[in-house]
């Protein structure tokens, strides 16, 4: 397994998606920073940090821009490994497939949460200064509830990684992996999009006293999904917003649990060419 | 004999398709085992299965001993490299990274043997060249390289010369005698290019229909194709007397049919078979190749 892991991340590190993805990262931190920054020059906003930390899951609390770099590079980087038949390679040497599965799930989840704790770390540093003069304080959240954020988030990302991870296996190609790993975060996103709209609509018509049919179940099935939904998971972290905290990485382990036993399933039933 | 891979009774089937039916299989060690068959003989799936890639659904295999179900054959496969169809290379790498990159899949302490490896196989110049802009022949041999990369004792290459030019497959065949006689690898290597795997094989094994219709060695085989005089007479045993007496080479194949291994005086031969009452109906020289050979055993109709 430490074989696979070390010729993993080589690999990673030789590839031009991960490169390209660290570029895209960085433009993301560089554009929050900055959109910090004017705000302070202008005097026209009062950020504190945890809105700050928070953007890396989410822009605006729609925009899922991190998970959309993310798609393709994990799906591009797992995908060859098939497209180009050198899983082969690993299996003839007699590494097993499930070591083989789990090293490659491994090595995404690890490379989605770098990326979002090098976001937190350069843009929490580099908007210290201007979020202090603005606001007087860092945060306005104690610190065990922006962490709790933080955990919740990255639990959704590992789950995110091995959702990717089970349809790179189930498609075998990298160029349809990407296409369907694109289209599935941007499903996610309407999807979401249209559920905090819902929630916001039968919250307020629960909240006025309009006779709403099923509201209360209607309320519940909208915050369940986006509970269950790793994008759901960051949006509302985003937001800072999240009614069921406490259940979302419950959810987060299931998915990871769920997508990693099928994937591993498919995989070991799937006759390699 | 050694053997380093063997089959017994292997099946495979892919819904109602039989691809494997029933296959025995046994390569000796040190050989250069030649598998030979039609498209769709079962050559690529016999590959798969022993590399791993895919299960038998029935019978099994051994290497070096081990059966295939058995715990210990992941170890066992370490003994093994194999280029299956198309070579499997990372075309984002060079050559060199390539290398590394199995080197560390293998778990190797440091990457010491890679320029030995690359100019074994003739790729040490490639420096930054990536392998996606490499020929056929160069990602062939970079298959190759990637295979050897855990000094197997069995290399396993699934038609190794396909597509190559004249050249390429000379270079191919080179290699492969190379690592046979002077690092001992056993190879097991399919080919459509019966000539060319005449050049190399010391045992071959006939597929078809998903089962193994002969295996023969090179020597044997060499001795079936061997270059004779057909002969049909009146009397096969008056033949026999008279080629005893020539101190000629020959085998009887029926009442009134041999082969006669030997350049013969026709008119010759003809006289002394009329003194023996015997007279000489058809005479035919053959010379029989590997292709005539695989042919007459499993039948035209189809491609090799």
């Amino acid at each position: 397994m430490m074989n696979l892991l070390s010729a993993n991340f080589y690999r990673l590190r030789k590839s031009a998606a991960f490169w390209l993805a660290l570029a895209a990262t960085l433009a993301y931190t560089g554009l929050i920073v900055l959109v910090c920054w004017d705000h302070y020059a202008g005097g026209t906003g009062s950020y504190t940090l945890e809105a700050i930390l928070t953007a890396g899951f989410g822009l605006m609390g729609y925009l899922c821009v991190p998970s959309l770099i993310l798609a393709p590079l994990l799906a591009v980087y797992l995908g060859a490994e098939h497209s180009e038949h050198t899983i082969r390679n690993k299996l003839i040497t007699g590494h097993t497939k499930t070591s083989v599965y789990l090293a490659e799930l491994t090595v995404c989840v690890l490379t989605a949460l770098a990326l979002d704790i090098l976001f937190m770390l350069l843009a929490g540093s580099l908007c210290a200064w201007p979020v202090l003069q603005m606001s007087g304080v860092l945060l306005r959240v104690p610190v065990r509830q922006l962490l709790a954020w933080l955990a919740v988030a990255l639990l959704a990302r590992a789950a995110y990684a091995s959702v990717i991870k089970l349809m790179a296996t189930a498609l075998n190609r990298k160029t349809s992996a990407s296409i369907a790993a694109l289209l599935l975060v941007m499903a996610a996103m309407v999807i979401c999009r249209t559920g905090f709209g819902m929630i916001h609509s039968l919250e307020y018509a629960l909240a006025i006293g309009r006779p709403t049919a099923y509201g209360e179940s209607r309320l519940a099935f909208w915050h369940l999904l986006m509970d269950i939904l790793p994008t759901g998971q960051y949006l509302q972290v985003s937001r800072l917003d999240t009614p069921n905290l406490w259940r979302m990485p419950l959810f987060s382990l299931i998915v990871i649990a769920v997508s990693t036993g099928i994937g591993l399933t498919v995989f070991r039933r799937k006759d390699l060419r | 004999m050694d053997y380093v891979l063997t089959a017994e009774a292997l099946g495979k089937h892919y819904g109602h398709f039989k691809a494997l039916d029933g296959l025995s299989m046994h390569v000796p060690k040190g050989s250069i085992y030649g598998l030979v068959g039609r498209n769709g003989a079962g050559k690529t799936t016999l590959i798969r299965l022993v590399c791993g890639l895919q299960a038998p659904t029935s019978g099994a295999y051994t290497l070096y001993g081990v059966p295939s179900g058995d715990r210990a054959l992941a170890k066992v496969r370490r003994r093994m490299g194999a280029v299956v169809e198309t070579p499997s290379i990372y075309l984002d790498l060079t050559a060199e990274d390539n290398l590394k990159e199995q080197y560390l899949v293998l778990g190797r302490p440091s990457y010491e043997g890679i320029p030995e490896l690359l100019h074994l196989v003739g790729l040490a110049d490639t420096g930054k060249k990536k392998a996606r802009n490499f020929s056929l022949g160069m990602k062939q041999r970079l298959g190759i390289a990637i295979a050897l990369a855990g000094d197997p004792d069995l290399l396993v290459l699934d038609e190794p010369v396909n597509g190559l030019d004249p050249q390429g497959i000379i270079e191919i065949r080179e290699l492969i005698l190379k690592l046979n006689r002077e690092r001992q690898i056993t190879v097991v290597i399919s080919s459509h290019i019966l000539d060319e795997l005449a050049k190399l094989a010391t045992h071959y094994g006939f597929i078809d229909s998903g089962r193994m219709v002969k295996e023969i060695s090179a020597q044997e085989l060499e001795a079936a194709c061997r270059k004779c005089v057909h002969v049909e007479v009146t009397d096969t045993a008056a033949l026999a007397r008279v080629l005893d007496g020539m101190g000629v080479d020959y085998k009887i194949r029926s009442e009134r049919e041999a082969d006669v291994f030997a350049q013969m005086n026709v008119s010759q031969l003809t006289l002394a078979l009329a003194k023996e009452n015997c007279e000489v109906l058809s005479m035919q020289e053959r010379d029989e190749s590997l292709e005539s050979y695989f042919v007459n055993l499993v039948g035209g109709g189809g491609h090799a």
